[in-house]
């Protein structure tokens, strides 16, 4: 069965669809929790989970993994084939969980190449079975549902005597490992029966033991029936997976013997109703290394259009038919991006399922009573983007439930309902997405915020000149934790700056803002995508440049008068009644150029997060999609490339830095 | 050339049971993941023969089994069921299975018993 394991693309599907599995059985079970027990569809979706789970890594030889998946379905066989049997729903819930965390933890193990099957994995299937006793012995009493059908005899066959025809004996032999012997002769016999006069078999009562026996042994029949021999051995030979069938005319009466003729059990229709149904839809699942190869490529070629379409070479004539052509080509282009970055994108919703697990867990260990509500969870982002979320979340929840949703006897006390929520939304606004955290809890402490930021040497300004949401915004400062007491779940103070700095690998920003005894809200920012932006390109000297266009609100030649000077010398421009720093470019990177005033240049108003600053470059090129290109280690060494968040190829070869809007707005330059 | 209509709830296992078919000269015309799709996909694509799981959401694989068979007595259909599955199996050849294999199968042994049910008259 080690045949399938070297397959790369099976061991992918594997991991992937069990891991979907888990998560569904995730869910199946804070449901089960929410409604206060196992309901019989629950049962049977377990049982099914587990079953599939069992199926396929046995397939792939991770024995253990099937082992355990084995001894679940188990346990779920007997809960569902004995619904009176009595149990704590709230153990077996743990038990699931805790074993949904040890395959998670497996199939981690196989991602990272490692081998499969752990001391953990051993003791929790014992811990499985140790319950599956206790569950067995409860239901002893009644009599066992599984327990084999016995073939019962039949009058014909026991006369045994005076019946016409041939008489045979046969000897089949199956297939070494082909699993289920006593069925596979329960099939000849369904096959044999009505060609038969008389039939008799050995073993003749075809349990597990006979399924031993015939492996061993061979399954012996003796036959009277109107067929010849040759009749006999062609319709015996058509059995499946046979590997010997020996045929001998029999001299004398078939011994009697049972005859198999059993009533199919009637099984329970294994229907389930729509609550606990998760429809496949006609789907194919990719590899992202593909996906991330077709975006490259798309990258590749927007780069290569515009070398065509913006090529040197190209006459100054005007060329109608080869305009419209480029004009057809872009558009073309456009819609495959768009097409390829839909391919990238996935709904938030796994990412937010997870975190009524930690709601759970910390609500019971903490002894806090939480719901958790979520909203807009079919918004989608970017598959690399949405592996840099998690964390931020699970760490946001976290910190919300540890710090911020006070005890049931605490929120009473305060006039609020014992039950603390946390609410986690997402909802599209242009290129991003934002996520936000809110609960009701207390709130963040100004004082306390402060105190623990001048204690960290965090404070560089008078306290009275910050605004509360500024003070807020501090817990995101690198090493600020305001919980005295290190818990077990909201870390040691690396929390808050981890969020952040997981958030900006992304392109997002992250931001805090409370009401003092009302609660807190945490709004992420988070691009659509990382990979293709709309970019302005400017010239500065002989350098070029790209500004994300979302970030400029507009461009425009300064008059002289709209430009001075303040008392400390820092340049700012009028504009429209509002006054604005003005940084030339070519300063600021002593770029050689000749043009030096502001009024023979063009000013590029930057703005975000409510920032503005003006910026003075030669001239505008025009505006492009561009791939952003990651800058190599070796050219980002320090600070000294602090302003550039990557780089571009241009249509005509060139390469061009692409700024990065925080720092534009907010470095001190 | 014997056409297959595949049908179980996990996608690894259509995969992994694609593999073997496709690399052993069958021709997989279809997959189902659950018993209601296999009902429709044979009528369908009149297969040579289903390869038929058991256990599955919405409709069992006994359940696709007995109304297949009802809509084309003809219909070849085998098992793919797991072990401990005994009495499944069972009711499935009471219901018209043709065939069945336990998982995890080995390769040779899915390629012998489809065609010899697809020989089968």
């Amino acid at each position: 069965m080690s045949e399938f394991a070297g397959n790369d693309s099976l061991l992918e599907m594997f991991l992937y669809e069990t891991s979907q599995n888990l998560e569904q059985l995730e869910q199946i079970i804070l449901k089960t929790e929410e409604a206060g027990g196992f309901s019989e569809e629950a049962v049977k979706e377990i049982f099914r989970i587990m079953h599939t789970i069992k199926g396929s890594a046995a397939m792939m030889s991770f024995e253990d993994i099937s082992k355990l998946a084995h001894r679940m379905e188990d346990l779920f066989f007997i809960i569902r084939e004995n619904p009176a049997v009595s149990y704590s729903s709230s153990e077996i819930s743990d038990l699931v969980l805790a074993c949904m965390d040890c395959l998670h933890r497996e199939l981690q193990s196989i991602r990272d190449g490692d081998a499969a099957g752990s001391e953990e994995c051993r003791r929790m299937i014992e811990r499985v079975e140790q319950l599956h006793a206790v569950m067995k012995s409860r239901v002893d009493n009644t009599p066992a549902a599984d327990s084999p059908s016995k073939a019962s005899g039949s009058p014909a066959a026991a006369q045994g005597g005076n019946i016409s025809g041939n008489r045979f004996e046969a000897k089949i032999t199956f297939e070494p490992d082909c699993g289920m012997e006593n069925i596979r002769a329960f099939f000849v016999i369904q096959d044999l029966q009505p060609l038969c006069a008389a039939l008799a078999y050995e073993p003749s009562e075809l349990d597990d033991e006979a399924a031993k026996r015939i492996r061993e042994q061979g399954f012996l029949l003796h036959i009277t029936t109107p067929l010849s021999r040759d009749e006999l051995v062609r319709h015996l030979s058509q059995t499946a997976l046979l590997k010997d069938l020996e045929v001998k005319e029999a001299a004398q009466e078939p011994k009697p013997a049972k005859k198999a003729q059993e009533e199919p059990k009637q099984t329970k229709s294994d229907v389930t109703t729509d609550e606990y149904r998760f429809q496949p839809q006609s789907m194919i699942s990719v590899g992202v290394a593909k996906l991330d190869r077709l975006l490259d490529l798309m990258g590749e070629a927007i780069i290569a259009e515009a070398m065509v379409t913006e090529s040197p070479d190209l006459p100054a004539t005007p060329m109608p038919d080869f305009r419209k052509a480029t004009a057809r080509l872009r558009r073309i282009m456009q819609e495959m991006q768009d097409a390829v970055m839909s391919l990238r994108l996935v709904p938030l919703a796994g990412t937010f399922q997870k975190m009524f697990r930690i709601v759970r867990d910390m609500g019971k260990k903490l002894n806090k009573q939480i719901e958790l509500k979520i909203s807009g969870e079919d918004t989608e982002v970017d598959k690399n983007v949405i592996e840099h979320l998690s964390d931020p979340l699970i760490h946001m929840i976290r910190n919300s439930i540890d710090h911020g949703i006070e005890s049931p006897d605490e929120r009473v006390a305060a006039g609020k309902p014992a039950y603390g929520t946390i609410r986690l939304d997402a909802h599209s606004a242009g290129g991003d997405v934002i996520i936000t955290i809110s609960d009701d809890g207390r709130g963040l402490n100004r004082e306390k915020i402060l105190k623990k930021a001048k204690q960290n040497g965090l404070l560089n300004r008078p306290e009275e000149d910050m605004t509360d949401r500024e003070v807020y915004n501090m817990i995101f400062l690198p090493g600020f934790s305001t919980k005295e007491n290190v818990t077990e779940f909201s870390g040691r103070g690396v929390g808050m700056d981890v969020v952040v700095k997981n958030l900006s690998a992304v392109g997002g920003t992250v931001s805090v803002d409370s009401t003092p005894g009302k609660g807190m809200k945490v709004t992420m920012k988070i691009p659509l995508t990382i990979a293709i932006i709309d970019g302005m390109n400017v010239v500065v000297g002989d350098l070029k440049y790209t500004i994300p266009t979302s970030a400029i609100r507009e461009t425009f030649r300064p008059t002289k008068d709209q430009i001075f000077t303040d008392t400390e010398g820092n340049e700012m421009v009028w504009l429209r009644g509002e006054c604005l720093s003005l940084y030339r470019m070519y300063k600021l990177w002593n770029i050689p150029t000749n043009i030096t005033e502001p009024t023979d240049g063009i000013l590029v108003l930057i703005e975000q997060d409510g920032k503005r600053r003006c910026f003075m470059v030669d001239s505008l090129l025009g505006r492009q999609q561009v791939v952003v290109k990651r800058l190599p280690s070796y050219v980002k060494r320090g600070d000294r490339l602090a302003h550039a968040a990557g780089c571009t190829l241009l249509g005509d070869g060139s390469i061009s830095l692409i700024l990065d809007v925080p720092w534009l707005v907010g470095a001190e330059i | 050339m014997i056409s297959v209509l595949v049908v179980d709830d996990a996608a690894f296992m259509r995969l992994a049971i694609k593999n073997v078919l496709t690399k052993n000269g069958f021709t997989v015309v279809g997959e189902a993941a659950n018993g209601r799709e296999a009902v429709e996909k044979y009528l369908e694509l009149r297969p040579d023969i289903v390869t038929m799981d058991i256990t599955m959401p919405d409709m069992t694989g006994i359940e696709a089994v007995k109304q297949i068979r009802a809509e084309d007595p003809n219909a070849k259909i085998v098992m793919i069921s797991a072990m401990g599955q005994e009495n499944m199996v069972k009711e499935a050849i009471l219901s018209g299975a043709k065939s069945f294999i336990v998982k995890p199968y080995k390769e040779e042994h899915i390629v012998m018993t489809l065609n010899k049910v697809a020989a089968a008259t």
